[in-house]
Parts: C-alpha cells; sequence; structure tokens
C-alpha cells in the first residue's frame, strides 16, 4: 500500500489548469492531423502532344483545343470530343476524375493525365 | 519513489503483504468482469472502429495510485493473459501488452513527475490516447494496411475515454476511506 500516493491523490483536484491548456493542444493537434490526413489533396490536369505540353488546375473550368483532339475540364472531371481519329479510344474512354487516371490517345500522341498527390493512397485497404 | 522490488528486502508485514496481494487480484478480477460486460455492450462504431470505454483500465491506474509501479504492471500484465483466455482471443495480446504497457510507462512517468500540476485524469487520458496509439501502430504493422487515417478519430476516441475512466479512478480512489488502504485506526481514548 501506498499511502503517500493516496494521499496526494486525495488530496488533489480533479482538473487543474495545466489540464485544460493540455487538452486544449490536444485538440488541436488532432484537428490539424485530421485536416492533413483528410485534406483534398490538389489535382492537375497534364496535357502533351507531340508538339504541346501545358499543365491545368483540375478545378478550374476550360476547354483545350488542339488539333486533332478538344479537352474538357468541367466539374473536376476531364474528357475528350472531337477526335479525328479512326479508333475513338480517346472519346470511349469517357470521364476522368481521380489522381492518376489518363486519356490517351495514341494516333495523334497526346496523353492527358490527372497528376499531383494520388487520392487513391490513402484509401483503407490500398 | 518507492523502489520497485529486490529479492531480499523483508515485507513490511505480514498484514500489510496480505492486503496487497487482496487489492491487486482484486483489481485484476474487476478489470476482467469490467471488460468482459463491456465487450457484451453495442459498440460505440459511430466514433471509430473498434473504440470503446476501456473501463478495465481503471485498475491498472488505480494499481498505480494505492498499490505502487511494479504492483500496477503486474495489473496490466494478468488483466492481458486474463483477458485474453477469457475471451478466447489470444491473438490480441499482439495488441493489448504493447499498448496497456506502454501507456501504463507513460502514466507512471507522468505520475511521479507532474502529478499534482495535472490532474488523475488527465494522466489517464494521455495514457489512453498513448494506447490507442500503440495499438493502431501494431495493427498497421500486424495488417501491412496504413491505418493512420483512423488516428484522428482513434485520438479523440481516447481523449473522451481516457478523461472519463481516469475521473472514475479518481474518485474512487478519493472518495474510498483510508481504513480500505489499511490506514491504521485510532486508538479510542
Amino acid at each position: 500500500m501506498n499511502f503517500d500516493n493516496v494521499k496526494k491523490v486525495k488530496c488533489s483536484k480533479a482538473f487543474t489548469v495545466l489540464d485544460i491548456i493540455i487538452v486544449a493542444v490536444i485538440a488541436v493537434a488532432i484537428g490539424v492531423s485530421a485536416w492533413l490526413i483528410y485534406r483534398k489533396p490538389a489535382l492537375t490536369v497534364t496535357v502533351t502532344a507531340p508538339d504541346y505540353a501545358r499543365t491545368f488546375s483540375l478545378d478550374e473550368d476550360r476547354t483545350v483545343v488542339l488539333e486533332h483532339i478538344t479537352v474538357h475540364i468541367e466539374n473536376g472531371k476531364v474528357w475528350v470530343t472531337d477526335a479525328d481519329c479512326a479508333d475513338k479510344v480517346c472519346e470511349r474512354t469517357g470521364v476522368i476524375s481521380r489522381g492518376g487516371q489518363s486519356i490517351v490517345c495514341l494516333p495523334h500522341g497526346v496523353v492527358i493525365r490527372i497528376g499531383g498527390e494520388s487520392d487513391l493512397q490513402w484509401e483503407l485497404g490500398r | 519513489m518507492k523502489p520497485l522490488y529486490s529479492c531480499n528486502a523483508p515485507a513490511q508485514s505480514g498484514a500489510t503483504d496480505t492486503r496487497r496481494l487482496v487489492v491487486l487480484a482484486f483489481l485484476v478480477a474487476v478489470a476482467l468482469v469490467v471488460s468482459f460486460i463491456e465487450s457484451m455492450l453495442p459498440p460505440a462504431i459511430l466514433l471509430a472502429p473498434g473504440a470503446k470505454l476501456g473501463l478495465g483500465n481503471i485498475a491498472p491506474l488505480i494499481a498505480l495510485i494505492i498499490l505502487g509501479v511494479g504492483d500496477a504492471f503486474i495489473v496490466t500484465a494478468l488483466k492481458c493473459l486474463l483477458g485474453a483466455i477469457v475471451t478466447g482471443g489470444v491473438s490480441g495480446l499482439m495488441y493489448s501488452v504493447p499498448s496497456g504497457m506502454l501507456a501504463l510507462a507513460v502514466e507512471v512517468l507522468l505520475f511521479y513527475t507532474v502529478f499534482d500540476r495535472i490532474s488523475v485524469a488527465m494522466i489517464s487520458l494521455i495514457g489512453a490516447i498513448v494506447f490507442n496509439c500503440v495499438q493502431l501502430g501494431v495493427a498497421s504493422l500486424v495488417t501491412g494496411v496504413n491505418l493512420l487515417t483512423l488516428l484522428p478519430w482513434l485520438a479523440t476516441a481516447g481523449l473522451l475515454a481516457g478523461a472519463f475512466t481516469g475521473l472514475l479512478a479518481y474518485y474512487i480512489v478519493k472518495r474510498l476511506p483510508y481504513s480500505v488502504y489499511g490506514g491504521v485506526r485510532r486508538s479510542r481514548d
């Protein structure tokens, strides 16, 4: 039996001033870590063609008209129209919106890729 | 700080030693029963997966206060071991032993350095957060999955549960009369 400790605890207060400060610090730390972990990474759209290379933000709506192809960036989604090739694989790729996805037009050598931090890496089970 | 254990130290008295043994066994038993009952309650899955109150963690804290450092570690070890046997989940030892021991180590450190400036509830709160973090770390290692996303939730859960169990431990120690701790009854004049 540790009588000294019992006495110390019996005489102590349920809360102290330092407690409140530490809890506040911990709460802020939890908030910051939650923000760091859960924030949506900024994504970019990189369009490369044989004579063309530019990077756009996924958040800004715009239409990029190239020689053989038209790239639409709207509401965080990217898709391709007006491809003048025969196979239309790029058009049929459909709409992409997540980090790491890409649309490729082989006949004209155009690659459209969503880059930046992949938002898939934080998902559980991956 | 009282010395932990030495082989040759004479027992203070027979009565003290028996009382210590009884209290130790009692704390372990209470921790086991409370954890068992708690495991039957619906889990607080809303806050974080696997989050629970951890009422059984009162026992090591109380043991630390009224018995001492060594006994607190004994209570933790017995609680983990017997808990694993009772619930049948021996693989749970992988999670409960490192987190329980590390949390207790932190609590011991805090108790013998900054106690009185921070309360018992605060010590328990920090211990609970350490407990959850270590458990998350072990789970990440075992499953090979990055479970970091759960950290804010589990830390919040630890904050609330730790404060609650700490307050409980504080009031238990505070309200129990000295005679329970083996205080000598004053002779009646």
